[in-house]
């Protein structure tokens, strides 16, 4: 499985640690207590398909990625900086 | 007063088996800048200023003498054998990391071959030519590889791991010459 690290080009799953869902592009406003911070801490889709993570370039460059990936074939379908699709 | 004399990670390790010569390379002066907020022109301006060389992009190195820039990560790199100047240090951050790092030097016909048993990246020219870098794992220890203008590598590992990565390319040195020396 090779993830296409936007900076350093094709590389080994070795090199990268995942973080799980890219939830965290997504944090909810505010510091009150609400259902939409519930899912944010405790609810995941896991889905047997199509699923968008975070990962992280540890092995090599330490950038993190939004990569999407089939979790039923290993698929990788796309991978790109969290820093730009946070902004 | 004690005066202290510096002892380098190494202790002036130069070694040759078969093509391939593995040596320390010295440098005294290693700095990380990032461009942080500023964005990245005027950090870079401010390096062409002093040192000719402009902030690298991703996987870039610039040589000129003992003076190098070598991209490092998402908007960081590494200025070395040069002390950034006051201009460089408004522009962007910087962090002396001299002490931090080991750096050796991989030369020689097959010095690809031995590099080959150790990391996992692709070695061949078009990906990593002369005047490219990657940050990449040695082994498992976590290195910048630049390939310079001559040809040669430039293998840095946290200065903790320099005995152990030393060991391990010689190793493969071994290994890369044993099997050139065996009949067909």
């Amino acid at each position: 499985m090779l993830i296409n690290c936007p900076f350093c080009g094709p590389r080994d799953l070795r090199e990268f640690s995942i973080r799980g869902a890219d939830v965290a592009l997504d944090r909810p406003e505010g510091t009150e207590w609400s259902e939409a911070w519930q899912d944010y801490l405790h609810l995941r889709e896991n889905p047997a398909g199509v699923s968008q993570e975070l990962w992280q370039h540890t092995g090599g460059c330490g950038a993190w990625l939004v990569v999407t990936r089939d979790t039923r074939t290993h698929e990788i379908i796309s991978v790109r900086s969290a820093r730009e699709a946070a902004t | 007063m004690v005066k202290l004399v510096p002892q380098s990670p190494l202790g002036d390790l130069d070694v040759t088996v078969g093509t391939v010569r593995l040596r320390e390379e010295q440098i005294d002066s290693i700095w990380s800048l990032s461009a942080g907020t500023g964005g990245g022109s005027a950090l870079s301006a401010a390096l062409v200023d002093q040192t000719g060389l402009p902030f690298p992009d991703p996987g870039e190195l610039y040589e000129d003498g003992d003076v190098s820039t070598c991209w490092t990560g998402p908007q960081q790199a590494f200025l070395l054998g040069a002390a950034p100047s006051g201009a460089v240090l408004a522009a962007g951050v910087a962090t002396p990391q001299t002490d931090a790092w080991a750096v050796m030097r991989l030369s020689g016909a097959d010095s690809a071959d031995v590099l080959a048993r150790l990391v996992a990246v692709d070695l061949r020219p078009q990906r990593l030519g002369p005047g490219h870098v990657a940050r990449c794992q040695l082994g498992h220890m976590a290195c910048i590889l630049g390939h310079l203008e001559d040809g040669s590598w430039r293998i840095m590992v946290f200065r903790s791991m320099a005995k152990h990565a030393a060991e391990e390319i010689r190793h493969a040195m071994d290994g890369v010459a044993a099997r050139a020396a065996r009949p067909n």
